[in-house]
């Protein structure tokens, strides 16, 4: 009985342990017009010299601010002054 | 060799805790990242409406279906719900795949790294291991009370036997 109760206890504690775990995403964010925020492979940016990082949607499509997460706040910074084009 | 129950028990366990693992790590993961969870959800077109309701439900379905496994008798009643929760989460990714697969995933962890084909087939392998889980459990129960009750009529027997004293 006891050994029956120890293992889904000792699975919760595993699961609680591994949601705890940093994980990089691999996702940036970039925020539409309309306001909602659309997922795109991770983008490097460069050296931070406090630029701001943009993509933009082929060439000559639309230029967007990448963000780390969806949050206004995580907005990533470079060392690139044009947009980088990438295929959404 | 081991009867046929006890590789069915050990299996049944292993189920168990696969899905202990699973759903309290999904819900703690929600759970630690709730304004961002809320968000998904508030981009979902069939969620949007129901977002708080949604953001703080699911995690906590998760964690009460995950307790229902700590406790035998109730493990059978785990598997069913976990089973229907899977099912739901399944029917929800094949909506939104029709939809749109730019929507996030309104998953917890590492689980949001997935595609939403990755995600279907990793929600798929789940409801296959709980209808195996319930499938596998409910011989267990029914041996045992066989068992059980084959017992008490042999000592039934053996008592209407004896001669009165």
């Amino acid at each position: 009985m006891k050994t029956k109760f120890l293992i889904p206890v000792l699975a919760a504690i595993f699961a609680i342990g591994m949601s705890f775990t940093p994980i990089n995403s691999a996702l940036d964010y970039v925020q539409l017009q309309d306001g909602s925020w659309e997922p795109i492979e991770e983008v490097n940016c460069g050296l931070d010299l406090n630029i701001k990082c943009r993509v933009q949607f082929g060439v000559g499509g639309p230029t967007y601010q990448v963000y780390d997460e969806m949050n206004l706040s995580t907005a990533k910074e470079g060392d690139r002054q044009d947009p980088i084009i990438i295929n959404p | 060799m081991k009867p046929v129950s006890n590789y069915r028990g050990i299996a049944v366990e292993i189920i168990c805790s696969l899905f202990i693992i699973l759903l309290i790590y999904a819900a703690v993961s929600k759970l630690l990242y709730l304004d961002q969870f809320r968000t998904q959800i508030e981009q979902s077109p069939l969620l949007g409406a129901y977002t708080d309701l949604i953001a703080l439900g699911i995690p906590v379905a998760e964690i009460i279906i995950s307790l229902l496994f700590f406790f035998p008798k109730l493990k059978l009643v785990g598997l069913w719900s976990a089973f229907i929760l899977m099912v739901i989460f399944t029917t929800y990714i094949l909506i939104v795949l029709n939809f749109s697969s730019s929507i996030p995933c309104s998953c917890g962890g590492v689980i949001a790294s997935l595609s939403w084909n990755e995600h279907l087939i990793f929600n798929l392998g789940f409801i296959i291991l709980a209808a195996l889980g319930v499938l596998m459990y409910q011989p267990i129960n029914k041996e045992k009370i066989e068992g059980n009750k084959n017992y008490k009529n042999i000592l039934l027997q053996q008592e209407q036997g004896k001669p009165k004293t």
